[in-house]
């Protein structure tokens, strides 16, 4: 992918930590009074200073000079490094507006890239007396230019994968509403049907029934590939959750589900987390929905929420007596649309588990699964300390 | 042998079966793994087709290949194998012609003529 300079906010962007650190050591390891990230811009006609160390005030307040003025300009102009024993007498500089009085003596402009190898500005070190750069010097800065082309070239994987996520979701969104308008074409067209149901056979009879399941099913598949979507790349605000209200609420709104299950649910003491409290209770929600869910005929199910402190943080487990997960599917549980049994047995569209692991990627904490395939499943995970 | 998690496919692949008018005998279930063990019973009819799905619960379409491959042989049903799914990766398509028995790809639905033309494989 291509970005522009401004993209990469090396011209006409603020200065930044990650750039002065390498101009400050550049400084402090060739000794010299002046160095600085030299950007070109030649549509502007102009170097833009990225970052800079030792500039006189002016310069450092306006960040930029125009392109005929500095002996940067070289360095994008030529590709290659430029060492300047005395400007007086460097071939490039001699009779050029760049050298006027005042001006350093000596510099090192060494080229700096972006990636795919266009020389973009240089990284470029100055001092008022002439030097003789030794091939031991140019070397070292060579290897902090470098280090300064890898940040641009991080920046530029960042931009990507930023502009990626942003296309995927675009698209996840159109193909979600383009596939939910026709399903609701089609529910239109099965109640029309049904209106004619004494002209029709008991055979077309069951069709139009499956199709209409069929079409319901699709309406909550399209559903959840939109709320994963959305919790993809949902912003996490980082509030402080108590877990124990957030979980009482859940099993209200479960409650139906928990008597037709005959269960019982115990939940212990639970700490605060920190977290984005929406996408906490669809974790919950997942993990105690599907702890419900899975049961085993003829044993009296139960179900556990526990907590236990840890050295740096806590670790919450939901736990059943249910069908449990075999240890070689274990695998599969966390993968997108991803499931274990028929839709006849088991209802649901394999998205839960995938929402609680993303939910989980969000907030930097692990979800594990536990289980010896038979006698239940635990869904455990460690939250990390709350900050004070 | 139809293999498809979904039930209203499998009803519907009976009646276009029937349709045909070139099939006998259907075989069908939902799970990879109830194929395998009907494979594994002493004296079970072989099928001449499979229909397989790819998409399925616990074990894959090509997962049940590389299983019965692995427990019954490459002619572990003397048959010829159909994919028969909804998946447009052309990845899967590319994956299912590595398998020597996996003779056609069929995008469901099924038709009759792909019926017709997957019998026509048993008699070239």
């Amino acid at each position: 992918m291509h970005f522009t300079l401004e993209e990469l906010g090396l011209l006409d962007a603020p200065a930044e930590q990650k750039f002065d650190n390498l101009t400050c050591l550049a400084s402090e390891l060739l000794d010299v009074p002046v160095a600085h990230i030299s950007v070109a811009d030649f549509k502007k006609n102009r170097i833009f200073y990225k970052s800079q160390y030792g500039h006189p005030d002016e310069l450092a307040q306006s960040r930029e000079l125009p392109m005929e003025l500095t002996y940067c300009q070289h360095v994008p102009l030529t590709g290659a490094p430029v060492v300047v024993q005395d400007a007086r007498l460097h071939p490039l500089l001699i009779g050029t507006p760049a050298l006027s009085e005042g001006q350093p003596l000596a510099y090192l402009g060494i080229p700096v890239k972006a990636p795919g190898g266009r020389v973009i500005g240089g990284l470029c070190m100055m001092q008022p007396d002439e030097r003789r750069w030794s091939t031991d010097e140019v070397s070292r800065a060579q290897k902090i230019a470098g280090c300064v082309s890898d940040l641009i070239r991080l920046e530029t994987a960042r931009l990507s994968s930023e502009r990626l996520r942003h296309e995927q979701r675009a698209f996840t969104y159109a193909i979600s509403h383009d596939l939910q308008s026709p399903a609701n074409t089609l529910k239109m067209i099965f109640s029309e049907l049904e209106l004619e149901g004494e002209c029709l056979s008991q055979d077309a009879l069951m069709f139009i029934e499956k199709g209409r399941e069929t079409v319901q099913r699709m309406g909550v598949q399209v559903q959840d590939v939109l709320t994963y979507a959305r919790t993809l790349d949902a912003p996490v605000t980082r509030e402080c959750v108590d877990l124990n209200a957030l979980v009482d609420g859940i099993l209200t709104d479960l409650e139906a589900d928990i008597r037709q299950a005959g269960a019982t649910v115990d939940v212990d003491d639970l700490p605060l987390v920190e977290g984005d409290p929406m996408q906490m209770r669809m974790l919950f929600q997942n993990l105690i929905g599907n702890a419900l869910k899975f049961r085993l005929a003829g044993r009296k199910h139960r179900v556990s929420v526990s907590a236990s402190a840890e050295r740096q943080g806590h670790r919450v487990t939901v736990q059943d007596n249910g069908i449990g997960i075999r240890p070689e599917d274990q695998h599969k549980v966390f993968g997108l649309f991803n499931r274990l049994h028929l839709r006849d047995q088991y209802a649901g569209t394999g998205i839960g588990l995938s929402l609680c692991q993303r939910v989980a990627e969000n907030h930097h904490f692990a979800i594990e699964v536990d289980s010896d395939g038979h006698s239940g499943t635990a869904f455990t995970m460690q939250f990390p300390e709350m900050p004070v | 042998m139809t293999i498809d998690d979904e039930p209203v496919d499998q009803m519907i692949y009976k009646r276009v079966l029937k349709r045909s008018g070139v099939v006998d005998t259907v075989v069908d279930f939902q799970l990879a793994e109830e194929a395998l063990a009907y494979f594994r019973q002493q004296d079970h009819a072989r099928p001449d087709i499979i229909f397989l799905d790819i998409h399925m619960p616990r074990m894959n379409g090509f997962e049940f290949l590389d299983a019965a491959i692995e427990e019954f042989g490459d002619d572990f049903a003397e048959c010829i194998v159909i994919m028969l799914t909804t998946s447009l990766d052309p990845a899967d398509r590319e994956r299912a012609s590595r398998y020597p028995m996996v003779l056609n790809y069929f995008s469901k639905p099924l038709t009759v003529e792909n019926v017709q033309q997957a019998v026509s494989y048993l008699y070239d």
